[in-house]
C-alpha cells in the first residue's frame, strides 16, 4: 500500500484497446498529465472512489503488446508493473484492459501480467462491438481458463464502467505488497508455447462468426506481392482524384459565400484602416485557407474509411518491404502515414520504435510526407497552372500532378532514410512483427465523428492562429505609409514589403519574387498561411481594375510557370513549420536533430526548386 | 473609439495571442503560465495523438 494514501491501480494494456476512454470514465475530469522523469512519455495518474467507498488512485500506462519493452514507452510500462522505475510505487494492483474484438492480441499480454503475480482483473472493453458483430466470450470460462476475474466494459457509454468498479472492490489489496515478481524476459520457446496457450484459450472461450474466413480470402488479393501492391497505389490515386474532383462545388459555394461576405462588409464599412483590415487581412487572407475545407474532408474521409475497414495494416505490411530496401524499421509506416495529417503526431508516434538510430531517421524523414497544411497551397498552384483536362482515358490531370506531388513526398523521405540508414549509420535491420486485425466495415458514427473532429480543428485553426497570423500580416503589409507623393504599390513601403525585397535576392535563383517570400516567413508558424499572405499581399498591392481580384487568376498573371513549379517543389522540402521543429527538440532531447533536420530540408528545397526553375525556364524558352 | 486605437488594439491582441502560442514550453512555465503538458489531451491539427502544440 502507498502509505496512508489511496491504493494504486495500473491501468495496462495493448495500444488502442480504449484503455484511455477507461480511465477517463472511471477519473472524469480529476486527472493529473505530467511526464515520466527522465523520459518523454506521459505519465496520466486519476483518481475514483468505488461503490463500496474506497479510494483509488489509478495510472493509465502506455499502451504494450507484452512486458519484453521494446520502446521508451513499452519499458516504462514494464517498469512501473514490475516495480523498478525509479520514483513510482508498485501498483497495488492491475487492471488489463482488453479490446473484445482482437482478444487474441491481450492474451499474450494477460499471461505475462499473471506471472508478475499482482491482484489483476480483465475488463474485456468493447463489448458491444462483440455482440454486433454477433460474436460471444464465454466469461465465465475465460475466467476460470485464466485464474482472474473478467468484467465486461464499454468505456465509451456512461454506465459501461459499473461491473469493473464492483471488481475493483473485490480485489484483495494487499496492507503491504511484496515487490518481488514471478515475470522474466521469455525466450523465444517460451513466446512460441504463450502464442499456442493464447490460441487455445481463444478457440475454447470465444466465437466470433465467419469474419476470419472473409479476412483470410480478402488478404489473399490485398497482400499480395504484386497485385497488393498495385491496389495499393491505385486506392491512392483514386483518394486524391476524388479530393480534387469532389470538392470542387463546395469549394466554390465557400469561395462565393466569403466573397460576398467580403463585399458586403466592405459596403457597410467607410474606407479607412478598419476597412482594409477586414476587407485586405481577415476576408482575403483567411478566406483564402478556409476554402480547402472541404479537401481537408475529403482527404480524412478516405484516411478514416481505410483505417477503420482495416486497410492501413495492410498498407503497412505492404510497405515494409520497400521500407526495409530504405533501412527504416517496418514500425516506422504508422508514424509516417500520419504525417500525412500532420508531422506532429507522426514524431511523436516514432516513439513506439525501439531502436535510437531507427527512431530519430524515421523523425528526420517524417516531414517530408505532406501534411495536411500542404493541401491548400498545392491546390491553389496546381489549379491556377495545372489545365483543367482529362489525360490517359479518363484521369484528370489535376490530381495526377496532385498525386506526384504526394508521392514526391513519399519518395524523397525513403531516399533520405536511405542515405541516413544504409550509408550514415551502416546496421542490420531489427525484424518487424505486426498482428493483422480483421477487416470490419467501417461504423458510419464512427466516420461522422472523426470528420467532425478534423474539420472543427481545421477551422478551429484558421479562427485562432490563421486569423491572428492574417491580422498581423495585414499590418506589417499596412505600415508604415507611402510618404506623400510616393508613387507604385502602398505595400512597397510596408515592413512587410521591404523585408519581402530585402531577402528577394536570396530567392530570386529560384525564381521567387518578394511577395512570395514575404509569405514564406509566416508560413513557419503554419505552412497553409502562405496561401492567405499571398492573397493579402496581393490584395494590397492591387491598384485599379486588379482590385478585388480572386487570388488564382492574379498568379496565373503574375507568375511564370517556371516560378510556380519551384514554389510548389520548394513546398515538397522546405523546412516549414516550427511547431514541427520545437517537437522534433522535445522528442530527440537535442537541439542537434532539428538543427539537422532545418539544415537538410532548407538545403533540399533550395537545390530542388533551383534545379526546377532552372530546367523548366530552359525547355519553356 | 478612435478608429486607428481599434485596429492597433486588434493588431496587439493578435500579437500577444501568437506571442502566446509560439512561446516555448519550458519559458512558459518559468514565468508562470501553463507548462505545456496540458497541450497533451488537445487535438489542435486534428489528428490523433497530435499534442495540440500548433
Amino acid at each position: 500500500m502507498n502509505g496512508p494514501a489511496a491504493p494504486e491501480i495500473a491501468l495496462v494494456g495493448c495500444p488502442n484497446s480504449g484503455k484511455t476512454s477507461l480511465f477517463n470514465a472511471l477519473t472524469g475530469s480529476r486527472q493529473k498529465v505530467a511526464n515520466y522523469a527522465g523520459v518523454t512519455v506521459e505519465r496520466k495518474e486519476g483518481a475514483f472512489v468505488t461503490p463500496a467507498g474506497r479510494p483509488i488512485k489509478i495510472l493509465d500506462l502506455p499502451g504494450t503488446y507484452s512486458l519484453r519493452g521494446r520502446s521508451p514507452d513499452e519499458i516504462v510500462t514494464r517498469d512501473v508493473v514490475l516495480g523498478r522505475l525509479e520514483g513510482e510505487e508498485i501498483p497495488d494492483a492491475v487492471v488489463c484492459v482488453a479490446d473484445a474484438t482482437n482478444l487474441r492480441l491481450v492474451l499474450r499480454l494477460v499471461l505475462e501480467l499473471k506471472a508478475v503475480g499482482r491482484p489483476m482483473v480483465l475488463a474485456l472493453n468493447m463489448m458491444d462491438i462483440v455482440a454486433r458483430q454477433g460474436g460471444r466470450i464465454d466469461i465465465e470460462r475465460l475466467s476460470k481458463e485464466l485464474g482472474v476475474p473478467v468484467v465486461e466494459t464499454v468505456a465509451v457509454k456512461k454506465g459501461g464502467t459499473a461491473a469493473l468498479l464492483a471488481a475493483i472492490d473485490e480485489l484483495p489489496l494487499l496492507e503491504d505488497p511484496p515487490t518481488e515478481h514471478g515475470w522474466r524476459e521469455p525466450s523465444a520457446a517460451e513466446i512460441r508455447a504463450a502464442h499456442a496457450e493464447a490460441a487455445r484459450i481463444l478457440h475454447d472461450c470465444a466465437f466470433h462468426p465467419g469474419n476470419e474466413q472473409f479476412t483470410r480470402k480478402l488478404d489473399r488479393v490485398l497482400l499480395h506481392p504484386v497485385f497488393g501492391v498495385v491496389i495499393l497505389l491505385a486506392v491512392l490515386f483514386l483518394m486524391f482524384q476524388a479530393v480534387f474532383t469532389w470538392a470542387t462545388p463546395a469549394m466554390d459555394l465557400i469561395k462565393a459565400g466569403i466573397e460576398a461576405a467580403g463585399v458586403a462588409v466592405g459596403e457597410v464599412l467607410p474606407d479607412g484602416l478598419l476597412r482594409s483590415l477586414i476587407v485586405d487581412g481577415v476576408f482575403a487572407g483567411v478566406g483564402a485557407v478556409l476554402v480547402f475545407l472541404p479537401q481537408i474532408v475529403i482527404l480524412f474521409f478516405f484516411i478514416i474509411l481505410l483505417e477503420d475497414f482495416g486497410y492501413m495494416a495492410r498498407a503497412a505490411f505492404l510497405m515494409d518491404r520497400l521500407m526495409a530496401g530504405t533501412g527504416l524499421h517496418g514500425r516506422a509506416f504508422i508514424p509516417l502515414l500520419s504525417s500525412f495529417a500532420c508531422a506532429i503526431p507522426g514524431i511523436m508516434a516514432a516513439r513506439v520504435i525501439e531502436n535510437r538510430r531507427d527512431r530519430i531517421a524515421t523523425i528526420l524523414v517524417a516531414p517530408l510526407m505532406t501534411c495536411s497544411a500542404r493541401l491548400p497551397v498545392y491546390t491553389l498552384i496546381v489549379a491556377a497552372f495545372v489545365p483543367d483536362r482529362t489525360v490517359f482515358g479518363g484521369f484528370g490531370l489535376q490530381g495526377l500532378v496532385m498525386f506526384g506531388l504526394f508521392a514526391a513526398g513519399i519518395l524523397s523521405a525513403l531516399a533520405v532514410a536511405f542515405v541516413v540508414k544504409k550509408i550514415v549509420w551502416r546496421e542490420a535491420p531489427e525484424p518487424f512483427i505486426m498482428e493483422l486485425p480483421d477487416y470490419k466495415m467501417p461504423a458510419p458514427a464512427n466516420v461522422g465523428l472523426g470528420l467532425w473532429i478534423r474539420a472543427g480543428a481545421f477551422l478551429r485553426r484558421a479562427g485562432t492562429v490563421i486569423l491572428a497570423l492574417m491580422i498581423l500580416i495585414w499590418f506589417l503589409s499596412t505600415f508604415p505609409a507611402p510618404p506623400d507623393g510616393a508613387t507604385g504599390p502602398a505595400i512597397d513601403w510596408s515592413i512587410a514589403g521591404r523585408i519581402g525585397h530585402f531577402l528577394a535576392p536570396l530567392f530570386e535563383p529560384i525564381g521567387f519574387n518578394w511577395q512570395i517570400v514575404v509569405a514564406l516567413i509566416p508560413g513557419m508558424a503554419a505552412r497553409e498561411v502562405a496561401v492567405g499572405v499571398l492573397a493579402t499581399v496581393y490584395a494590397l498591392s492591387a491598384t485599379g481594375d486588379e482590385v478585388g481580384q480572386a487570388l488564382q487568376p492574379i498568379l496565373t498573371a503574375e507568375w511564370s510557370l517556371p516560378t510556380a513549379l519551384s514554389f510548389l517543389v520548394w513546398y515538397v522540402f522546405a523546412p516549414q513549420c516550427l511547431s514541427t521543429l520545437a517537437v522534433v527538440r522535445r522528442e530527440t532531447e537535442s537541439r542537434l536533430w532539428p538543427a539537422i533536420m532545418f539544415a537538410y530540408m532548407f538545403a533540399l528545397a533550395y537545390a530542388a526548386s533551383f534545379a526546377t526553375y532552372r530546367i523548366a525556364g530552359a525547355l519553356l524558352t | 473609439m478612435n478608429e486607428t486605437t481599434l485596429v492597433l488594439g486588434i493588431v496587439l491582441g493578435a500579437t500577444a495571442f501568437l506571442v502566446l502560442r509560439y512561446l516555448p514550453a519550458g519559458l512558459k512555465a518559468r514565468i508562470g503560465l501553463k507548462d505545456g503538458s496540458a497541450c497533451a489531451t488537445k487535438s489542435g491539427c486534428g489528428s490523433k495523438g497530435c499534442d495540440g502544440c500548433h
